[in-house]
């Protein structure tokens, strides 16, 4: 019955005790006539009534005790004031569910079976790095963070981080607080981990051991590893490119969802382009917005949309099929915070193939995409890095193999029910990027 | 008292460690509760407990007397449970999965009113063990979704609250709070007995 929607909401406000006497007669006298809601009223009081009166249990009483002896043990206050991030209210829950992202960035060959995961040797002294291919030719060198009003800067959080500056092809050891520009590369190795803050706006990006990304003005490509993101453009645009995903940010378009659950739902059947969403969304709340008896529902309307922050964590495994000398790259989205569009790309064709928007608490995994071809770049780079390289692999190189794994590619599923595993960090040094990865030539992708 | 709080802080502070035991006892039973009803692990709630009073203790150089101690004490525990639901190598299917599966439309399209009546539903409600399946559905309830019930419902806590201290926008938590009770609802209909 849809003339019982709004009544539906009034009766959540009457169990928050948000109504105000009217607001209740009006409530009260839908009931007297409505079976269906004289029933949900019954349900729902029930369960408010069950939860408040769920008794409290009385902890074990050693609890105290064994929280003094473990403070007794413990060091003065000064030891902990230097070894910490600023601000706990600040970072919230959102730090708290990025501690539990598992660490990745991994890559397996398989040669026949079983399938085997082998473990690049790692780079233990900066002269014996390899050059890696010059930067990617079509970035904005002309622009600086600066210019732009921001400082981009780079904090070691342990272990080896390195950074190559867009206009040099060598890697630098990276120690104190170092400024970015756009197009300088970070990685960071085997243990080690980095966070990186927009100061302008308090975007930040914290990257776990093995990752590589590459800084833009709106946007960071993770070519490989784990990157946390938290983003608070102010009416901005934000995205994580990947080989064969990319994940947006749009705060102001897209922050209003979080207060539709059960209708977005719907959205994420089909394939829907953005605009389409964008626009069905708002046509939805333009609607709620015209109903005067719906207004104060949807609170939003008292957060102004880009203050709601966004945070999300993407991962990028690589998998090389040695059998047939394809690469296929995952990409997982993980989304702690608001909601994320996320649109997986065709690195053939570089076209968008199809869009979901993830909410928080739910990820998605792009993985759908065997690359066309392993190029010469690509081949360089695995001798380059030291890489065992298969004969037949290398006598396959340039082969075409067009055919994606999965048609469909993406797959939805809540954050919390899928486990991700946490020992897969080999400390992989492929370069995804140039011309063996069209979805790297920073040809504009969305509109 | 909040302001009672900070003073046992300052001292603590100070050097004088066993004043943390005051606060301790003062807040062990809240503290364990919420990490109880976040795990449904007597065992696990004690360790989350008591990990969470020795993080706050780490940090108590940087609590701000602008918010209340207990509920920063609460928000550490959600912290810690969270991760906890989120690192366990065995998740359950969440209520919200079990739902989705077809059985949400169901219930969210209210079909059941179709063959109940209401002294039917009156009579099932009176047979059912209210409490029990209300447990159980908080314990399906998706991590997020079971901590702001857990805030608003047991701990009492505002919205206001509950979007400080979790560092969302209040109309997001409602619209958390909202969905799962919903959820709920759609949990106990479907349990409750034939009568």
């Amino acid at each position: 019955m849809p003339s019982c929607e709004k009544y539906e909401d009034l009766l959540q406000q009457y169990l928050d005790k948000a109504l105000d006497s009217a607001q209740t007669a009006v409530l009260m006298s839908h009931i007297e006539v409505c079976s269906r809601c004289r029933l949900d009223f019954k349900l729902y009081s029930k369960i408010v009534a069950g939860l408040e009166e769920m008794q409290d249990l009385t902890p074990p009483g050693r609890l105290t005790s064994d929280v003094m002896a473990q403070v007794e043990g413990l060091p003065g206050f000064d030891a902990y004031v230097q070894s910490r991030q600023p601000a706990p209210w600040f970072w919230g829950l959102s730090a708290a569910m990025a501690g539990a992202i598992a660490v990745a960035g991994f890559l397996m060959l398989r040669a026949g079976s079983p399938t085997a995961v082998i473990n690049p040797p790692m780079i233990a002294q900066q002269d014996q790095l390899p050059v890696l291919p010059a930067p990617i030719s079509n970035i904005d060198m002309d622009s600086s963070p600066r210019a732009a009003g921001q400082r981009i800067v780079l904090n070691v959080g342990g272990g080896q981080v390195q950074v190559q500056k867009a206009n040099s092809t060598k890697w630098q050891l990276a120690s104190a607080p170092t400024d970015l520009g756009f197009g300088d590369k970070i990685r960071t190795l085997d243990g080690a981990t980095a966070h990186i803050e927009y100061t302008q706006d308090k975007t930040t990006l914290k990257l776990r051991p093995s990752s590589l990304v590459q800084i833009l003005a709106n946007a960071v490509r993770v070519f490989h590893g784990d990157t946390w993101i938290r983003v608070d453009k102010i009416g901005s645009h934000f995205q994580a490119e990947t080989p064969n995903a990319v994940a947006s940010v749009h705060g102001t378009r897209y922050s209003a969802e979080v207060h539709y659950p059960e209708k977005i739902a719907s959205f994420y059947k089909g394939d829907l382009d953005e605009n389409k969403v964008a626009r069905k969304f708002l046509d939805q709340y333009t609607k709620n917005l015209s109903d005067s008896r719906m207004n104060g529902l949807f609170p939003m309307m008292a957060y102004p949309m880009h203050a709601t922050p966004v945070s999300l964590a993407v991962q990028v495994n690589m998998l090389l099929d040695a059998l047939d000398a394809t690469k296929t790259v995952q990409t997982n989205v993980q989304v702690f915070q608001s909601t994320v569009n996320v649109a997986s790309i065709d690195p053939a064709t570089n076209r968008e193939i199809s869009n979901v928007i993830v909410k928080e608490g739910h990820q998605t995994s792009v993985k759908n995409m065997q690359l066309a071809k392993l190029t010469p770049m690509a081949e360089d780079d695995f001798v380059k890095w030291g890489l065992p390289v298969d004969s037949k692999l290398l006598a396959r190189v340039g082969e075409e193999v067009s055919k994606p794994i999965n048609e469909a590619g993406m797959t939805l599923t809540p954050a919390g029910v899928r486990q991700v595993p946490a020992s897969d960090s080999t400390g992989m040094k492929i370069e995804a990027e140039g011309r063996g990865n069209p979805g790297y030539d920073g040809v504009e992708r969305r509109q | 008292m909040e302001n009672e709080d900070y003073k046992l802080i300052k001292l603590c502070l100070k050097g004088k460690r066993e004043v943390f035991a005051q606060l301790v006892d003062k807040y062990n039973k809240r503290v364990y509760n919420m990490a109880y009803r976040l795990t449904s692990n007597p065992e696990k709630a004690k360790d989350i407990a008591q990990d969470a009073f020795i993080k706050i203790y780490k940090s108590l150089d940087r609590y701000d007397p602008k918010y209340k101690f207990s509920n920063w004490l609460l928000k550490t525990v959600s912290n810690l449970c969270i991760d906890y639901h989120r690192t366990r190598a065995q998740n359950t299917a969440s209520l919200e999965v079990i739902l989705s599966s077809g059985a949400e439309n169901a219930i969210l399209a209210h079909q059941t009113a179709i063959n109940t009546t209401e002294t039917e539903l009156e009579d099932r409600l009176e047979a059912a063990e209210l409490q029990s399946v209300i447990r159980e559905g908080i314990e399906l309830l998706p991590i997020d979704y079971r901590a702001v019930v857990v805030l608003r419902h047991i701990q009492n806590l505002s919205y206001k609250e509950i979007s400080q201290m979790l560092n969302l926008p209040m109309g997001t938590i409602k619209a958390r709070i909202h969905r799962a009770r919903k959820l709920l609802k759609g949990y106990l209909e479907g349990r409750l007995p034939k009568v």
